[in-house]
């Protein structure tokens, strides 16, 4: 039992609470920004990248992988720019033709070839492989003040902590511009601080979040995680630096609660099945949310919404 | 004067407002608005930016929610009047890049007569095209909207406004950044209407021309300021009441334009 | 990948030579494009795209809760028109979910929806983990709606759709005024005293049903596709709305037919994903060949 805990419950509860801190980070300006659906786009359309990586390399290896699917999120992002000014659309419509055609040619391809063989399908696309992050070198506490223990830790893991370490490092180096572009992109540009700039490493960032979760995760969790988290804490506080630190609770208790339930809920209630990790984190981020925004309405129940 | 005899009759006023008042849970955006237009009178609406102006207009014709107040159409409510009151909402508030023509945008002033289901016959095609040249924008028909310049696009509207057939129209900025023969086109639409008997409600930035248009004023700043004929209300107490300091910058304007 | 028995099937099947079954299923199929077409065009105008995509990814949790309901009440869990229903309640309480974290949470309506879309769909994906550990032996039947599978659609699963999307194109074509004013001014059409929010839910209720006839065929997350890409294509060609509704039929019926003939030659891919990839190419194309909007563009120029 312990055993369990240590090799398949700790790297796995770690590799959703890395990949929810990091996505609630980053979101937070999504949401701020009115682009929250472009980690719906980015998410869907990293399939074909990482189909198309397994049938070069030929194997599930984790570099193919994360060039493939972050050379598709970029990808994306240039293609429903290039679609919205060229036919016209408005920018929701521009990223449902792009993220579409291009998830369609994922799971086309999937079917074909060399990436039958590999172990990948739609399935672990959308709801990841939480459960199958393991730490098999973690066999008792002792062994966690074992250094090559360490060196043994879940790839998954290790890529979600230093995908998350880099987020930070970048939100707080341009914090400052972060915060004008996303309140006010017009002073921003008055300023000096141009926004196209700013997005661009924005999406980098976001795309760079989106791979590394996504297969821990699933791009299901990953639009939640990114979504969320900010704007429960949106509905909760006014103040930028309050909002962020206030999206990380929420997508740590989110992570952990949700993992929690799927993993050991059933066995509380006597029941005899497994259920889904990343469906359940998604679920629990959605009741914090609802409640976040609840407590919002309460809060002002004279007010009528600006039409 | 039809007007004299109108105002005397509350029934026959085309559009009457009490106490209205508008908040969008920041703070009232207007405070208690009583106002009246009277018939066969051309009514500039006037204020700073943000003093509401749109927001009355929205609100008279039930498009945004009000705290209080009410307002009557000849004595009727909105409901039963509606058929007699037409609108050109402020140009930016569509898409001009949608797939319709110039005609079909017109035609679009006779719906509520058709009614549910009923497709635009080609009486009503015909009636659009009429409208059309009433702005001189005939020849336009069949293009698409995309493809005007912008007064071309404010007269379509105006176009579409007279395909309403209404005695009462209400109009947000229709002057804003038209061009000089699109003024005029406007300006005699205005002033056909008013030979007419009909009302106009008309939301306008250009206090220049405010003497020449219009004949009354409704003065506002998140409240009403002054209501009445323009002759007795377009005075510089009033609008440095309205504008308060800002009104340094338009201190230019408040000379009569020529020709007034 | 291409053999000549899978172009063989292919091009019996799109020429309605392969069996009745077959040939049913791709005509099915094909009824639902030209609705989807239609309907998305409208979509696309009030700017309802991804809107699309969040009521098709929240049928999920509906479609797993019918299949509990009607298994424990000891009925089928496989009835068509039980899951549907499930669906399609299921959209209807994502959409008034979004409206209400928009209206009364005041939340940026994308924001609302990425939230509604994820929330929906990973209570969806719970439930299926727990249905699938039921081991009743009925579960396999949920997995195909999320990514579409005509292998398994019977005769009747496409007389379903038919007569879904016949209703829908019905109600489109007799309502084309109604909502080419709400599309295009519906603070104009309010003021004239149309009533918009009635308008906006019967526009609203059509994709819904489309979307979730069309679930078995293309599956929850390509359905967007299916709505928006013709809609886009259609738009690249003409500047009249009645042109752009009857291209956007077009170009969704015969994706759809091209792409369900691949799906009945190659039974393991993914059908949403071979109608997607034809719409797209339709698409790619258009953008490549359509004049009318650079001509467009460079008349705005002035």
């Amino acid at each position: 039992m312990q055993a369990h805990l240590l090799q398949v419950d700790l790297p796995a509860a770690a590799a959703a609470l890395f990949a929810a801190l990091a996505c609630a980070l980053l979101g937070n300006f999504l949401v701020l920004r009115r682009q929250s659906l472009m980690s719906d786009a980015i998410s869907h359309s990293l399939l074909p990248g990482v189909v198309l990586a397994f049938m070069v390399s030929g194997a599930r290896t984790s570099g193919a992988m994360f060039l493939g699917a972050a050379i598709a999120a970029v990808v994306t992002v240039a293609l429903v720019q290039f679609v919205r000014r060229r036919a016209r659309l408005e920018s929701g419509a521009a990223m449902g033709v792009v993220f579409s055609i291009m998830f369609a040619a994922g799971v086309v391809l999937i079917e074909q070839g060399p990436a039958r063989n590999v172990d990948l399908d739609a399935d672990c696309v959308l709801y990841g492989q939480l459960e199958h992050i393991m730490w098999l070198a973690a066999a008792n506490p002792g062994a966690l003040l074992d250094p090559a223990v360490w060196r043994e830790a879940p790839r998954q893991v290790v890529t979600l902590a230093g995908v998350l370490a880099a987020s930070a490092v970048a939100v707080a180096l341009f914090w400052k511009e972060l915060k004008i572009s996303s309140f006010d992109p017009q002073l921003a540009s008055a300023l000096g601080f141009s926004p196209r700039a700013i997005d661009m490493g924005l999406m980098f960032f976001v795309g760079l979040v989106a791979v590394a979760a996504f297969e821990a995760v699933g791009s299901i969790l990953v639009i939640a995680m990114f979504i969320c988290p900010a704007a429960a804490a949106r509905s909760t506080t006014e103040r930028l630096g309050a909002q962020v630190a206030v999206s990380l609770a929420y997508a740590a208790v989110a992570a952990l609660g949700g993992y929690t339930l799927a993993a050991f809920g059933p066995g509380w209630a006597g029941m005899d099945a497994s259920l889904t990790a990343s469906g359940a984190i998604a679920t629990v981020s959605g009741l914090i949310l609802a409640v976040a925004a609840l407590a919002r309405v309460r809060a002002a129940p004279g007010a009528l919404a600006k039409t | 004067m039809l007007q004299a005899l109108s105002a005397a009759d509350a029934g026959a006023t085309p559009c009457s407002v009490r106490g209205m008042t508008i908040d969008y849970g920041n703070g009232p955006v207007l405070r208690s608005v009583d106002f009246d237009a009277a018939a066969g009178s051309l009514v500039a609406v006037v204020g700073p930016n943000g003093a509401g102006k749109s927001t009355l207009i929205k609100a008279v014709l039930g498009l945004q929610p009000t705290v209080a107040g009410q307002t009557r159409f000849w004595g009727q409510s909105l409901r039963q009047a509606r058929g007699r009151i037409a609108y050109v909402p402020q140009r930016g508030a569509v898409d001009w890049d949608f797939p319709v023509s110039v005609r079909e945008v017109v035609a679009m002033g006779r719906y509520r007569m058709l009614g549910w289901l009923r497709p635009v016959s080609a009486a009503h095609q015909r009636a659009a095209v009429e409208h059309l040249d009433r702005v001189g924008m005939a020849d336009f028909a069949d293009r698409q909207i995309s493809r005007l310049s912008g007064g071309q696009q404010q007269r379509v509207f105006i176009a579409r406004a007279l395909a309403q057939e209404a005695d009462l129209y209400f109009m947000d900025e229709p002057f804003a950044g038209v061009d000089a023969a699109t003024e005029q086109a406007i300006v005699d639409v205005l002033r056909a209407l008013r030979a007419e008997g009909k009302t106009a409600v008309v939301v306008h930035h250009d206090l220049a021309t405010v003497r020449t248009y219009f004949d009354s004023l409704l003065l506002l700043n998140g409240e009403v300021v002054a209501s009445g004929p323009v002759d007795s209300t377009f005075t510089t107490e009033n609008l440095q009441r309205a504008y308060g300091g800002r009104l340094a910058f338009i201190g230019g304007a408040l000379a009569p334009a020529p020709g007034a | 990948m291409l053999t000549g028995e899978t172009l063989r099937l292919f091009v019996s099947s799109l020429f309605l030579q392969a069996g009745y079954n077959t040939v049913v299923v791709v005509l099915g199929v094909t009824a639902l494009g030209l609705a989807a077409g239609l309907v998305g065009a409208f979509a696309l105008l009030r700017k309802r795209a991804m809107m699309t995509d969040v009521l098709s990814h929240a049928t999920l949790p509906g479609l797993a809760a019918a299949w509990l309901v009607a298994t424990g009440l000891g009925a089928s869990g496989r009835s068509l028109p039980v899951l549907l229903t499930g669906a399609a309640i299921a959209a209807i309480v994502a959409a008034l979910t979004v409206q209400w974290l928009t209206r009364a949470a005041r939340l940026p309506e994308d924001a609302a929806m990425g939230a509604t879309l994820s929330v929906f769909f990973g209570l969806g994906a719970v439930l299926l983990s727990y249905i699938q550990t039921l081991r009743t032996g009925s579960e396999g039947g949920l997995a195909r709606f999320i990514l579409g599978q005509t292998a398994t659609m019977s005769e009747q699963d496409a007389y379903v759709i038919a007569t879904a999307a016949v209703v829908a194109i019905i109600v489109a074509v007799l309502l084309e005024k109604e909502f080419r004013i709400v599309c295009f001014d519906p603070q104009f059409g309010a003021a004239q005293g149309w009533p918009v929010a009635l308008i906006d839910l019967l526009l609203m209720t059509i994709v819904v049903g489309v979307a979730v006839v069309g679930l078995q065929a293309v599956g929850m997350i390509l359905i967007i596709a299916l709505m928006i890409i013709p809609a886009a294509t259609a738009r690249l060609w003409t500047d009249r709305l009645r042109v752009m509704l009857a291209l956007s039929s077009l170009f969704g019926a015969a994706s759809a037919w091209i792409g369900a003939s691949l799906s009945a030659a190659l039974p393991k891919a993914p059908a949403g994903g071979l109608i997607v990839l034809v719409a797209g190419a339709f698409f790619i194309v258009s953008l490549a060949v359509a004049p009318s909007r650079i001509r467009a563009s460079s008349a705005e120029a002035r």
